[in-house]
């Protein structure tokens, strides 16, 4: 982050407004006991299951189990919270009447832009960061290593990214904020459910076609592909980099589309 | 005054704005010098917000331009932005915020380095008698300190226009003075001034000029250019028998320019011309036989003139 960057008065009033409110700690609060309530399940599913022929469940399997648990859970908790906080961040302005103040400044318009987005991106890295100590549990019981970790966090981190942007465009193409959360929900679900319809058809109409298209738009599929992991899905031509590299260029692609509406903007 | 005072800072030329149907602006041409505060007054709907956010750099003119210290509007609004000072009719307030810190923040904003910053924020204080409240939340803070602290919240970067909507509303007498206070020492330093207000006598006490806006164009009032003398308010007694048509008989005294009734049963307003002299006058129309029963001069108020102008002005 550059000088320039770290100076952004949006940026600053951005943090300091969500360090004062209650939500702000409330929801990490709640975030951190939903992955607490996650990992003990992942535990007691995972020993109740075990092969009778074993004493006990495996530790591998059961830290393997654990962290996959909680990277499902994260990135739901993460499609679920990113897109009300950013695609409120520019419709909120101008419901609070403080738009105009804002675009009357000789302030750039692509600071106000960079300064929500990340504004907005701190806030869930901040969410992300305290599932570290849970995923350290996993590591402890092993199955696990830090390619994995890099690999799932990376994962988790580009899909935040995007949908940060995607509710940033969002809220600066929509005038009021119910409507624009909406909207930003409606393209995460299509995201979700139309990549999934959108890969039953292909397969119906093109049966010959034998790797994956569409589902590559849904944030979940990189952690499943990671599941599966050296079962053959290399030969069925599936990567798990796919989905974040799509995430990235279609974050890119939202903030392209957020600042030029803002350039654009009059009140 | 200086010359750079003289200049205009504000020049538009032909402004046009469109909603739909509707002409919100329609040729507005008009020139505005700096240390002038200058009032805009219209009915509601007449353009005036329309107006104000055109220079604002908020609405962008369907035809015509606008400079501000000879910038375009249009064409260079980031560099007018560094110019103007803008209050809008509803201005929203981080409510979250402490008074120093909103002050902080704008003034960040504006690129204001630390020095001018702290600056700005004293004179803010101090201009808005918050210096006692600087740590307070703002949403602990009175509508008469909401009101200053989002005026003064305009002042950040020393602009050369200050575009103020409705500034008076809503504010009890204590809260305007002090405002209009403020206002007056902006002109002091040279800044341009346009004020939208429907506080026409609050408006009168501090403008040097009235612009009158009115369907989306600039109206003037009857007589304006022309060159206008004196006005004096002429009672009559009840009419003597046979007299007909007293306001005919007025209006064709010599010197007589423009005859409107006053209000009340033969009370007139009479304008007369440039360099009439009204002994003359009234000694014409007691000639006439009209039975004067009281003769003072008068200078219309800011409402009387903005009726007058909307009721017969001409674009």
């Amino acid at each position: 982050m550059s000088l320039p960057m770290l100076r952004n008065p949006i940026l600053v009033r951005e943090v300091d407004h969500r360090m004062r409110d209650n939500r702000t700690y409330a929801i990490p609060m709640v975030y951190i006991l939903v992955l607490g309530l996650v990992t003990l399940a992942a535990y007691i599913i995972i020993v109740q299951t075990a092969d009778p022929t074993y004493r006990a469940a495996e530790g591998w399997v059961i830290g393997k189990t654990i962290f996959h648990f909680i990277a499902f859970t994260q990135m739901g908790l993460i499609i679920l919270l990113v897109p009300s906080v950013s695609a409120g961040a520019v419709t909120g302005e101008r419901d609070k009447g403080t738009l105009p103040l804002l675009l009357v400044t000789p302030m750039p318009r692509l600071t106000i832009v960079v300064g929500k987005f990340l504004a907005s991106v701190l806030y869930v890295l901040l969410l992300v960061s305290t599932s570290i100590p849970f995923a350290a549990l996993s590591f402890g019981f092993g199955g696990t290593d830090l390619r994995l970790l890099g690999l799932t966090y990376g994962c988790l981190v580009a899909t935040a990214l995007s949908m940060a942007a995607m509710g940033l465009a969002v809220s600066t193409v929509m005038r009021r904020t119910v409507p624009a959360v909406l909207l930003a929900y409606g393209l995460v679900a299509a995201l979700i459910v139309g990549s999934g319809v959108a890969e039953i058809a292909l397969h119906i109409f093109f049966p010959d076609f034998e790797t994956i298209l569409f589902v590559y738009l849904n944030p979940f599929t990189p952690l499943v592909i990671t599941i599966y992991e050296g079962v053959e899905m290399a030969q069925a031509h599936v990567y798990w980099w796919i989905t974040p590299a799509i995430q990235l260029a279609l974050a890119l692609v939202c903030l392209s589309i957020a600042g030029l509406r803002m350039l654009s903007l009059r009140d | 005054m200086s010359v750079e005072a003289r200049t205009p800072v504000v020049v538009a030329e032909s402004l046009g704005v469109r909603f739909g149907a509707l002409h919100a602006l329609d040729r507005v041409s008009f020139a505005l010098e700096g240390g002038t505060i200058v009032g805009l007054v219209g009915p509601n709907g007449a353009g005036k917000t329309t107006l104000l956010r055109v220079l604002a750099t908020l609405l962008l003119p369907a035809s015509g331009r606008a400079t501000i210290a000879g910038i375009d509007v249009g064409r260079e609004p980031s560099v007018v932005r560094s110019l103007i000072g803008y209050l809008p009719d509803f201005p929203g307030l981080y409510q979250d915020m402490k008074v120093e810190e909103y002050l902080h923040f704008f003034a960040d904003a504006h690129g204001l380095a630390p020095g001018p910053r702290k600056a700005f924020i004293a004179e803010a204080l101090e201009a808005s008698r918050l210096g006692d409240r600087a740590d307070s939340y703002i949403e602990e803070l009175s509508r008469g300190m909401r009101a200053k602290l989002s005026f003064v919240r305009a002042l950040a970067g020393d602009p050369r226009l200050l575009l103020l909507d409705e500034p008076l509303s809503n504010l009890d007498p204590v809260a305007r003075g002090e405002i209009m206070e403020i206002i007056t020492r902006q002109k002091v330093k040279g800044t341009c001034v346009l004020v939208s207000s429907h506080l026409l006598s609050e408006l009168e006490k501090i403008c040097d000029r009235v612009l009158f806006i009115h369907g989306g164009r600039l109206i003037r009032e009857p007589g304006e250019g022309e060159g206008t003398g004196e006005s004096f308010l002429v009672a009559l007694a009840a009419a003597a028998a046979g007299e007909t048509g007293a306001a005919r008989t007025l209006a064709a005294l010599p010197g007589v320019q423009a005859v409107e009734e006053a209000g009340g049963e033969r009370r007139f307003v009479l304008r007369l011309a440039p360099g009439a002299d009204p002994a003359a006058v009234l000694k014409a129309a007691v000639d006439a036989g009209l039975r004067v029963v009281e003769w003072r001069r008068v200078t219309p108020t800011l409402e009387e003139r903005l009726v007058r102008a909307v009721k017969g002005g001409a674009a």
